[in-house]
């Protein structure tokens, strides 16, 4: 019966890693299918107009495969205590650039307006990898869902940054805003989605801790063009 | 030094013809003009060698052959790029290898993909404008002039605050170089003073195990592990202060940590085989080495140390033609003479364990005629691991001849003088070698004596010359050298500003600091040098 137990254990052990290795893989299929995407889509701008609706459509969702890979290596590893939690001072405008510059595309092929609201030399403390893939996640689901305007806004205020991201769409509903999203909650479908995306973020936002205080993140609706909002909030 | 991409040449390294081709297109939207590409570590480093690049993107997985992390070490070490040159890693996922700090030849920056053209061309905009803003730091830091470094991180953090933390950084890092412990222990506490920050932390504990407060680096090391936020950096010094204050299982299990973390360090490898030596786990150590070697195969800073402890295993095993075989490959990759010197040695060993004494004795003479050769180039290892084999083959004296070198050459250093302590309990010679010890400190310490009372009669350039040819007799001696550089920053002070002593005694300054560094009379004498210098 035990030795059951153990080679069973060990199956799936390797399972999983084998899991992660595979998921490692997908993803650098992934970031050149996106990469050779992209360059299409430019390409094609404004000559082909149904070609570059579709290409633009291939790219969200393999943005969307890449973003869902992403977080479940993430949480594999952070599970594990295999991931390298780095949480160094960085511009924060800096990295909300780079977000912003890695969702361009889908933005410009939507038509989207995004208001970046960051001072220009803030500084603050977090894990820019993580972070970034919280945000990846966010951008990626409001620009599903807003209308035509986005806004990622970044503040610091009372020992912690606010990272907000605000559409003008239709909101979250009323069944999810609860307040705080919990890490442990389980996963909920959603906006069409697993949850997995929230459940990342959660997690990022646990992550991040300072002098007491614990990293949150909470969905709401309303903000400056009155549609979802997500915000992050790291002590 | 290119500003702009437009006049950067720029070379994409990477395995894949489709990311290729990709990011080579990016980077030509993004306005560069000559772009070269190489597929394979050995077309990279070939393409590094016949020109200077600006802008290096470089894909870190890259099958067989070197890694990413490889061709940037050759690239540095053989000083193929200058310090102007921008390397940006490429990798798929966030590793532990990231985690800035960590490595010795850092790129200047990582980046994940997916990469887009607005991404990589913002990013390297922003590291060439670095790299431009950086320039007198580093012109600094390549003279080995870090109070010039240290005064252009000031200037540059004051100019613009969103460098702060940068600057920081670099200046802690020259300060610890420098050897002045004190103000990079005051700089860290003062940040950690606001707020906890892993790569403060970890920069103390440094400091710590450093000015050999072994305890105190312990805590605080151990509670960034705690905190699940550490860099290799972190795991790297915790282990070398358990191994100071000779907890050697606890050493142990961080290193096999560290390698759970980030399997591909052949240097790791070989610490874990090392300590599992130690802690007599023979077949770990083995295992270790073992796997040392296969990581180091194409690096250009791997070292003979795998080599020479997995044939010393072989040969207490009875498996001495293994470490024959062993030292054979040693001899056909390394060519340097320190590495044939320790080949010779483990010969020596082998030898005499397949009851071949004219061939040990023969290694060992060769051992010996090595070491002369290379002076202070070999290392208090080399010495004891040679006096080690002498013993072996009963001829004591010279053993003992060896040591006393090393004693003097080191009167003052404890932690030589605890290892040449062991060897003679080891060696079962521990009274005798106590005397050896005693007699050539004293030696040494007459001779010092000597020069100071000199310099009181008003004979300062007798003291001198008497400490120079001390320095040339004993070139290891920090102490010995440290004399000298005071006896001449006397003359300096009464001749006012002199060229050729002013680099003499910068030279003999740093060679002192680098033999035992953060000594607070060093640091004294490089301020008042500086002084003299700045009129």
């Amino acid at each position: 019966m035990h030795e059951k137990n153990n080679s069973n254990e060990t199956d799936s052990f390797v399972f999983a890693d084998f899991l992660a290795l595979s998921v490692h893989d997908m993803k650098n299929s992934l970031g050149m299918l996106i990469g050779a995407l992209e360059s299409t889509i430019k390409e094609a701008q404004g000559r082909d107009l149904p070609l570059s609706a579709r290409l633009g459509q291939m790219e969200y969702e393999a943005k969307r495969l890449n973003n869902n890979l992403l977080q479940l290596l993430c949480i594999y590893k952070i599970r594990n205590e295999r991931y390298p939690v780095d949480i160094q001072e960085h511009v924060i405008r800096t990295v909300l650039e780079e977000v912003v510059a890695a969702n361009r595309p889908q933005l410009v092929f939507r038509g989207i307006q995004l208001d970046l609201d960051c001072p220009g030399d803030t500084l603050w403390y977090f894990d820019k990898e993580l972070i970034c893939g919280a945000l990846n996640n966010a951008l990626n689901n409001s620009i599903q869902h807003t209308a035509d305007k986005l806004r990622l806004v970044a503040r610091v205020a009372d020992g912690a940054l606010i990272l907000r991201v605000e559409d003008n769409g239709g909101g979250y509903p009323e069944s999810l805003l609860q307040g705080e999203v919990a890490a442990n909650k389980g996963i909920h479908y959603y906006r069409g989605s697993t949850g997995l995306g929230m459940y990342f973020s959660a997690m990022v936002a646990h992550l991040h801790q300072n002098d007491g205080n614990i990293g949150s993140l909470t969905i709401e609706n309303g903000g400056a063009y009155g549609g979802g909002c997500f915000v992050l909030r790291l002590p | 030094m290119a500003l702009n991409l437009k006049d950067a040449r720029v070379l994409i390294i990477d395995d894949f013809e489709g990311m290729l081709r990709m990011l080579r297109e990016f980077i030509r939207v993004a306005g560069a003009q000559q772009i070269d590409t190489a597929k394979n570590g050995k077309d990279a480093v070939a393409a590094l060698a016949k020109h200077k690049y600006d802008v290096v993107l470089c894909d870190y997985n890259l099958g067989e052959g070197k890694n990413g992390q490889q061709i940037l070490e050759e690239a540095k070490v053989r000083e193929l790029i200058g310090f102007t040159t921008v390397w940006i890693m490429i990798t798929a996922e966030k590793t532990m290898d990231m985690v800035m700090g960590a490595a010795e030849y850092e790129p200047d920056d990582y980046l994940l993909k997916p990469i887009n053209e607005e991404l990589l061309k913002g990013r390297l905009e922003r590291l060439l404008a670095k790299k431009w803003a950086l320039q007198d730091v580093e012109k600094a830091v390549k003279r080995k002039d870090y109070t010039k470094a240290i005064a252009k991180c000031d200037e540059l953090m004051k100019l613009d605050p969103s460098m702060a933390q940068e600057m920081l950084r670099l200046k802690a890092r020259f300060l610890i170089t420098k050897g002045d412990f004190a103000a990079a222990r005051a700089l860290f506490e003062s940040l950690l003073a606001v707020r906890s920050i892993n790569w403060a932390k970890t920069g103390l504990g440094k400091v710590y195990y450093l000015s050999g407060e072994y305890l105190k680096a312990k805590d605080i090391l151990s509670e960034v592990l705690e905190e699940n936020s550490s860099s290799l950096e972190t795991y790297d010094w915790l282990v070398k202060t358990y191994q100071a204050l000779g907890d050697h299982e606890q050493a142990r299990d961080l290193i096999s940590q560290a390698l759970t973390l980030s399997p591909n360090s052949g240097q790791r490898q070989k610490v874990l085989g090392d300590l599992a030596n130690t802690t007599g786990d023979k077949a770990g150590a083995e295992a270790a080495y073992r796997k040392s070697i296969k990581l180091s195969e194409h690096s250009i800073l791997k070292t003979t140390e795998p080599f020479t402890g997995l044939a010393k295993l072989c040969t207490e095993k009875g498996k001495a033609d293994e470490a024959l075989k062993l030292m054979e490959d040693v001899r056909k990759v390394f060519t340097d003479p320190v590495s044939a010197m320790q080949a010779s040695v483990v010969e020596s060993g082998a030898f005499q364990k397949l009851g071949q004494p004219d061939k040990a004795q023969a290694a060992l003479v060769e051992a010996e005629r090595q070491l002369k050769s290379l002076g202070a180039k070999a290392g208090v290892q080399d010495n004891l691991a040679l006096a080690n084999a002498m013993l072996a083959l009963g001829d004591k004296e010279k053993a003992m001849g060896l040591i006393t070198q090393v004693v003097k050459n080191n009167h003052d250093n404890n932690s030589v003088l605890n290892q040449v302590d062991k060897f003679f309990k080891e060696a079962d010679l521990h009274e005798e070698g106590q005397t050896l010890v005693q007699t050539s400190k004293d030696e040494v310490i007459n001779i010092n004596n000597q020069g100071v009372r000199l310099a009181q009669e008003g004979k300062l350039d007798e003291a001198i010359e008497l400490l120079r040819q001390a320095v040339s007799q004993l070139p290891s001696n920090a102490r010995v050298r440290l004399n000298l550089a005071g006896m001449l920053l006397k003359r300096l002070q009464e001749v006012g500003k002199d060229d050729t002593l002013l680099y003499e005694v910068r030279k003999e300054l740093d060679r002192a600091n680098a033999l035992q560094p953060g000594d607070p009379k060093c640091m004294e004498y490089m301020q008042a040098v500086e002084k003299i210098a700045a009129i």
